[in-house]
């Protein structure tokens, strides 16, 4: 047994030292040396990224091309050098600078993704669909389809500063979950086979794109995007034209977008839509952004105009149309010495692309019923120019609102209509100094050459 | 026994204390020797002082020829391509960058026309969408002479030479030259109808048609065939290359044309308007004009479609094809005038294979403004290049009412069999037509288009 144990010892000591033969020296490979891929060429274009982005927001911009970026599977071209800097460009102006001046310098230095990863053309997926950008761990941000971008053409720009929204309300929500709420909105419609899903549909269930549709994470995004880079007009017109269910789905959509930003992010949403869609506006001057474009769309039915109103009062008023205002609601006034009406408001009634009634609301000093007087004209608007001109026509009827216009006609015509027609106006949104809150609700028109003279309102979208 | 073991173990311990460092068979550290890897790819393509000329297949479309100058201070690349006009007469500025990779890697990091070939989507250059023509713009270093560097590309593996150029040829290059010497080989290939070589094979000269396809089609594109008779007569031999066109004419790629075992490599003008195929022995093969393409039409015309690409011979609206003195033409004026005589114009008639077995006569015709149709179906046997057509014909209505003015056709079409080949027609610009020669007459033949 003693013998057997002692064996036993020198057979597994044995095992022990043979197997302590078995050494290996590691092979020492200075990586930080071995693969040093920092493409920067210091061209002009090199110096401008550092100093705009990298030195600024820690963002690096990588647009020479790197597989790993797109991955393995995919055929992905390279940007064109000359695309680099436009691109970023609208990357500052329409995204980095709006944040920062509403969100805080802190907040999109903390949040902005730190990679930026640039390339030509899209990647494409198995059923020939192609992906525009991705985002992804909240730090980083790819675009594709580059090459096809061009500063000349406002749809492309807008486009692209669309997707880089779209991308950054996925890092947002990376980092801050988007709310519970929004994802119930339209919870039975989503479907992942989005590109079988037409536009249409996804109308009539109260989505802004058939993307939205997908999945509620992109649904969030789209929405986002679209009330940001399209605007409060642009969303308004496809709730209108949703059906009763879409339109409500959208509408709440949009409180719960609002209020993520508000309350979970702490950032005023309607001051960023504004900051963006002065850009929008005016920078990139997107026809789908501006009033004009809308009201050759009739999307604005109403204008009203009532100068005791305190926004007259904070963004002033053109002389040349108080005059005629203050004239006719003079008439007004000493029209019935007893009852001393006092004129409420003017109304511009878009009934259609080529229909107006011009509309006067007055209340006897005493209170009671307010009383309408209602002017027929004609209409013309140019969308592309914006230019618009005001006809007065025979009136569309003698009786009610009518006869009441019938009563003050005599003035009406030396005033309002005096001032509305035989010129060409422009419409816009105005007024220009309008504060956020107010900022989707005003427009007006101004003479064509002289911008000084002009008159605006209060929006509405229904008759 | 026990001391044996004490002794062994013994041994092993002293083995085991044994330790052996790492020694590299190579001087230096990997890093250094792939940073020393990196540098040399980068001095070699940046110390060319008159930049490259280089050739790459693509893998799923053809092939194509480029000039590229790499610059160091900047990571430059200023390229021309052979695709377009543009391509070969505006320059192309980008960047590269070499990295490490199984070995140095060349990429062209942003745009330039290398790109244009694995461009995904297809408004950028055609090619399939996802993939383009499925090239390339990373490219690992395979080697290097004093005057050419090999890569090959990195996904797609196909071989991406350059070569340098010299100062005459660079300033060709910049002088839009590029273009012109493509054009001058398109231009050829667009005048001379049916070009071919003559390969000697033993005792017989065998010819081999050569078609060049110039455009940038995914599946045919910028690929030069030969396709011809071996000796037998019967038998077929056909090769394909990918070319990529150059400032002295054009490379086949890859491994070349390979034709009946000789391996072409590249075209080239022999003089001012004689252009050459020239094997890897440095054989020169002079391209010459035939009047008739090089296959025997009844090798191409025939039933299923499937194997042969024509089946029908068709007289159009405007009448018999110019420039061919036939017995035929007698009886298809003789046959037009009837119509026209009873108010009614013939716009096109066609002679088809239908099946193995069956051949169509169609004759449409109008009356007012209406159209008809009269035709006949024959039986038919084929023995090699003789139809020979039974003499039943099945009309339809509209052949038996119009048999007046059909007759001269219907009574040809008895005076077979007929023989496929093809037709010359004296007027040049009327070209690939087929016809159906009596056997007991030669000048005797229904032709038309094919």
């Amino acid at each position: 047994m003693k013998k057997n144990i002692f064996k036993l010892i020198i057979a597994i000591s044995t095992i022990i030292v043979v197997s302590s033969c078995k050494r290996e020296d590691p092979l020492n490979v200075d990586f930080s040396s071995y693969n040093v891929d920092n493409p920067v060429a210091n061209t002009p274009l090199d110096s401008w990224l550092r100093t705009t982005f990298l030195d600024e927001y820690n963002i690096d911009v990588i647009y020479r091309y790197n597989r790993f970026f797109h991955g393995d599977d995919r055929d992905v071209a390279s940007v064109k050098v000359e695309k680099v800097q436009p691109q970023m460009q609208t990357f500052l102006e329409g995204f980095l600078l709006p944040y920062r001046k509403i969100a805080g310098v802190a907040f999109i230095k903390k949040y902005t993704p730190k990679q930026v990863v640039l390339f030509g053309s899209g990647s494409y997926n198995p059923d020939n669909s192609y992906i525009l950008a991705t985002a992804s761990a909240g730090r980083q941000i790819t675009l594709y389809d580059l090459n096809n971008f061009d500063l000349n053409n406002q749809a492309t720009v807008v486009g692209k500063l669309r997707t880089i929204h779209h991308e950054f309300t996925h890092i947002l929500n990376q980092i801050v979950p988007m709310p519970v709420d929004f994802q119930l909105i339209t919870k039975s419609t989503y479907s992942s086979t989005w590109t079988t899903t037409s536009d249409a549909t996804a109308l009539a269930n109260g989505y802004v794109t058939p993307y939205a549709s997908s999945q509620p994470g992109e649904d969030f995004a789209e929405t986002t995007t679209s009330l940001l880079v399209y605007g409060q007009a642009w969303f308004d017109a496809r709730a209108n034209a949703s059906t009763a269910e879409g339109k409500a789905a959208l509408k709440a959509k949009e409180a719960s977008v609002v209020q993520y930003f508000t309350v979970n992010l702490g950032i005023d949403f309607r001051a960023l839509q504004k900051e963006i869609q002065e850009v929008v506006r005016k920078t990139y001057n997107y026809q789908q952004a501006s009033f004009r474009y809308w009201m050759g769309q009739n999307l604005f039915k109403t204008m009203t105009i009532n100068l005791s109103d305190p926004i007259y009062t904070t963004n002033g008023v053109s002389s040349n149309f108080v005059t005629p205002y203050n004239a006719f609601k003079a008439a007004i006034l000493v029209f019935n010495p007893t009852a001393k009406y006092n004129l409420d408001y003017l109304q511009l009634r878009f009934e259609s692309t080529t229909v107006l009634t011009v509309s006067a609301a007055f209340t006897a000093a005493a209170g009671g019923t307010q009383f309408l007087a209602d002017y027929t004209f004609s209409y013309t608007i140019n969308p592309t120019t914006g230019a618009v001109t005001f006809t007065k026509i025979a009136q569309a009827g003698t009786t009610g609102t009518y006869s009441n216009a019938a009563a003050f006609a005599t003035s009406f015509t030396s005033s309002i209509q005096a001032y509305l027609t035989g010129k060409t106006f422009i419409a816009d949104w105005l007024p220009s100094t309008i504060n956020s809150d107010n900022y989707n609700q005003f427009g007006g028109f101004y003479l064509s050459g002289t911008p000084t003279n002009n008159f605006y309102g209060l929006l509405g979208q229904t008759l | 026994m026990k001391k044996l073991i004490y002794l062994f173990t013994a041994l092993l311990g002293l083995a085991s204390c044994k330790k052996s460092s790492f020694e590299s068979v190579f001087a230096d550290r990997p890093e250094v020797r792939m940073q020393k890897s990196i540098a040399e790819v980068n001095s070699i393509l940046t110390t060319a002082p008159n930049g490259w000329i280089a050739t790459l297949p693509s893998q799923a479309g053809g092939g194509y020829g480029f000039y590229i100058a790499f610059d160091a201070a900047t990571q430059g690349v200023k390229m021309y391509g052979d695709m377009t006009d543009p391509t070969a007469t505006a320059i192309g500025n980008s960047t590269f960058r070499v990295k490490a990779n199984v070995g140095a890697e060349l990429i062209f990091d942003t745009y330039n026309y290398i790109s244009l070939l694995e461009d995904p989507d297809p408004t950028a250059f055609g090619g399939a969408k996802g993939s383009g023509l499925k090239s390339d713009v990373e490219f690992i270093f395979e080697r290097a002479t004093a005057d050419s560097i090999v890569f090959t590309g990195k996904k797609y593996r196909q071989p991406f030479k350059l070569v340098k150029a010299t100062a005459a040829q660079k300033t060709v290059f910049e002088a839009g030259g590029y273009k012109t010497a493509i054009d001058k080989i398109k231009n050829f290939f667009a005048t001379v109808k049916n070009p071919y070589i003559d390969i000697a094979a033993g005792s017989a000269n065998l010819k081999a048609g050569i078609s060049v396809n110039v455009t940038n089609g995914l599946t045919v594109g910028k690929r030069v065939s030969f396709l011809g008779l071996l000796a037998d007569g019967i038998s077929t031999a056909a090769g394909t290359a990918k070319f990529a066109f150059k400032l002295e004419g054009a490379d086949m790629l890859s491994s070349g044309l390979v034709y009946n075992g000789i391996s072409f490599v590249r075209m080239g003008w022999k003089d001012a308007v004689t252009l050459a195929f020239y094997d890897n022995t440095g054989k020169e093969y002079i391209i010459k004009s035939n009047p008739t393409p090089l296959t025997p039409l009844s090798l191409l015309f025939g039933f299923p479609t499937t194997t042969f690409p024509y089946k029908t011979i068709t007289i159009p609206n405007t009448g018999l094809p110019n420039g061919v003195t036939s017995a035929f033409n007698a009886v298809y004026t003789q046959m037009s005038t009837l119509f026209a005589t009873s108010g009614r114009s013939v716009t096109s008639t066609s002679f088809s294979l239908t099946s193995n077995s069956v051949f169509l006569v169609e004759i449409k015709y109008l009356s007012g403004t209406s159209a008809f149709i009269a035709s006949a179906t024959y039986n038919y046997t084929r023995n090699g290049d003789v139809i020979t057509l039974d003499n039943n014909p099945v009309p339809n209505g509209n052949w038996n009412t119009r048999i007046t003015q059909i007759k001269p056709l219907a009574d040809y079409m008895l005076t077979g069999p007929f023989r496929i080949d093809w037709v010359i027609s004296t007027d040049p610009s009327v070209v690939a037509l087929g016809g159906l020669y009596r056997t007991n007459s030669a000048t005797s033949f229904i032709y038309g288009n094919l």
